[in-house]
């Protein structure tokens, strides 16, 4: 049997629709409000696999994030479990802590050591990131005078050549112009497709997944729909999303 | 994840997002690092001005001594204000990635340490002066701002975490901290000025205000200050601290889903 990266099992997450506690609000009337609770994911359980790649598909408020968030550590399920196995993960998610007065070669460090690598770590990577972004002689400029397209190859080129043994992908796979979707494309799919490297995906993309993904689970309403073979799930969705 | 090893994991993290933010400090403003010593050095003249020449004190060294009070409140209240304000405003980060939050605490209070430590140097530039004589109670700096640390540390633990919670506790605790500067004794001996027996009461039970007095007594005028008061805040800010690591620790993953 293979070694298992991800294992989550019946993870529950609740937010509560709480409007901020407000003192004045709360002096002022007395029939406060309970707060009202949304069930976003409702006992999801699944495994994935060392070096395999998921995806994840489903329509918007389904769940995906939430559970992709969560599984990231940004906050706990209100039940069930996730155990990462001591594997290192991280989202990926573009400008990461950026400060636009700053200049692109100090965001990078303040993006990589929030990412939870140490400073030397990210010096061994500093040449083939500001390589791989295309920025030149802006690197040293600040964030803020870069137009949108500089922006985002920058924040991509940090993301993706700081890797962990765990990458969850919320949807970033194309920024700036063609050429550089193009080669943020095949980036992404080389890093993706390391063999000790496991992957989750979240997208909207019938093709991406397909192109990318081992296994696809459909998530709806914050349950799980079916979990299997890529091709086979997608066009069970594409099935459902056309009858419906 | 336990303190210390957080700390040790993200500290370089603060260390470096703190000198970021001190180099945007300076890129956003006009007379950039001017400001920090032009800052405490304007509040200590109109104190000067209104109770050294319009009321007419006798306190020996007055400038310094409003100086040094000026330094240790300004640190005091400004984190305490911004960490109420400091999950919301750190939202681009915390909604992406987990990051122990006191870790952002400490980024902030590297930030504040920087510009204190300007202040202290304007301090030793006064002294200088105003050729005040110092002896070896001068070496109760070193535990002097050691509790005074942990207790700022301690106090804005439980404000960052309230502060999510409470939409508009900044407004609260600004208020707060207005009455608590008059009750601290910034430009007046609280002691002898305020009738007895709530001037001594008061520079005991108010920690800032003790370690003011402390500060004073090493800095100005060569007195020991009292060792028992001073291990009883320690140990009352570590219980605190610890308490407040703990709240934060149980409750800081369910910050994200309420901003």
């Amino acid at each position: 049997m293979k070694e298992i990266a991800i294992d989550v099992s019946d993870v529950k997450i609740t937010y509560k629709l709480l409007k901020n506690f407000s003192i004045q609000k709360n002096l002022l009337r007395r029939d406060a409000e309970d707060a009202e609770e949304f069930e976003a994911v409702k006992g999801v359980s699944f495994q994935v696999e060392k070096g395999e790649i998921l995806g994840i598909i489903g329509k918007n408020g389904s769940g995906k994030s939430t559970l992709l968030r969560a599984i990231a550590g940004v906050f706990c399920p209100n039940s069930g479990t996730v155990d990462l196995k001591g594997n290192t993960i991280s989202l990926l998610s573009l400008g990461l802590g950026f400060k636009g007065t700053l200049s692109g070669r100090k965001n990078i460090f303040i993006s990589g050591m929030l990412l939870g690598f140490t400073e030397k770590q990210i010096k061994e990577k500093e040449e083939e990131i500001i390589e791989f972004a295309e920025l030149g002689e802006f690197i040293d400029r600040p964030v803020k005078t870069y137009s949108s397209g500089m922006y985002s190859k920058l924040a991509f080129s940090i993301t993706c050549n700081l890797e962990t043994d765990i990458i969850l992908v919320d949807e970033v796979l194309s920024v700036g112009d063609e050429g550089f979707q193009r080669k943020s494309l095949a980036k992404m799919e080389s890093l993706i497709q390391d063999k000790d490297r496991t992957v989750i995906i979240v997208s909207h993309s019938i093709e991406t997944l397909e192109k990318l993904c081992d296994r696809v689970m459909w998530l709806d309403a914050g349950r799980i729909m079916d979990i299997g073979q890529a091709q086979k799930v997608l066009s069970k969705y594409q099935e459902f999303m056309t009858t419906r | 994840m336990n303190f210390f090893r957080a700390l040790k994991r993200y500290w370089s993290f603060a260390v470096y997002a703190a000198k970021a933010d001190l180099q945007e400090e300076v890129a956003n403003s006009y007379l950039n690092w001017l400001w920090w010593i032009l800052e405490p050095m304007s509040s200590m003249l109109v104190y000067v001005l209104i109770f050294g020449v319009v009321f007419k004190t006798d306190e020996a060294y007055f400038p310094i001594f409003v100086f040094i009070g000026i330094t240790v409140w300004d640190y005091f209240s400004r984190c305490v204000t911004s960490s109420v304000d400091l999950i919301r405003n750190n939202q681009h980060i915390i909604s992406r990635i987990y990051i122990p939050k006191y870790i952002l605490l400490i980024q902030r209070m590297l930030v504040l340490c920087f510009k204190m430590l300007i202040s202290w140097g304007l301090v030793a530039l006064l002294m200088i002066a105003y050729k005040v004589p110092i002896g070896v109670n001068l070496l109760y700096m070193i535990p002097n701002l050691i509790v005074f640390f942990v207790f700022c540390f301690a106090c804005s633990l439980y404000f960052l975490h309230f502060g999510v919670y409470v939409s508009d506790l900044s407004r609260l605790v600004a208020i707060v901290l207005n009455l608590m500067f008059y009750l601290t004794g910034i430009f007046f001996n609280i002691q002898k000025g305020l009738p007895a027996p709530f001037g001594y009461l008061l520079q005991r039970m108010n920690p800032i205000a003790h370690l003011i007095f402390c500060m004073r007594k090493s800095l100005l005028y060569n007195e020991t200050p009292s060792r028992i008061m001073l291990s009883i805040w320690l140990i009352i800010s570590l219980l605190l601290a610890a308490g407040g690591i703990r709240l934060i620790n149980k409750n800081e993953n369910n910050y994200v889903k309420i901003i």
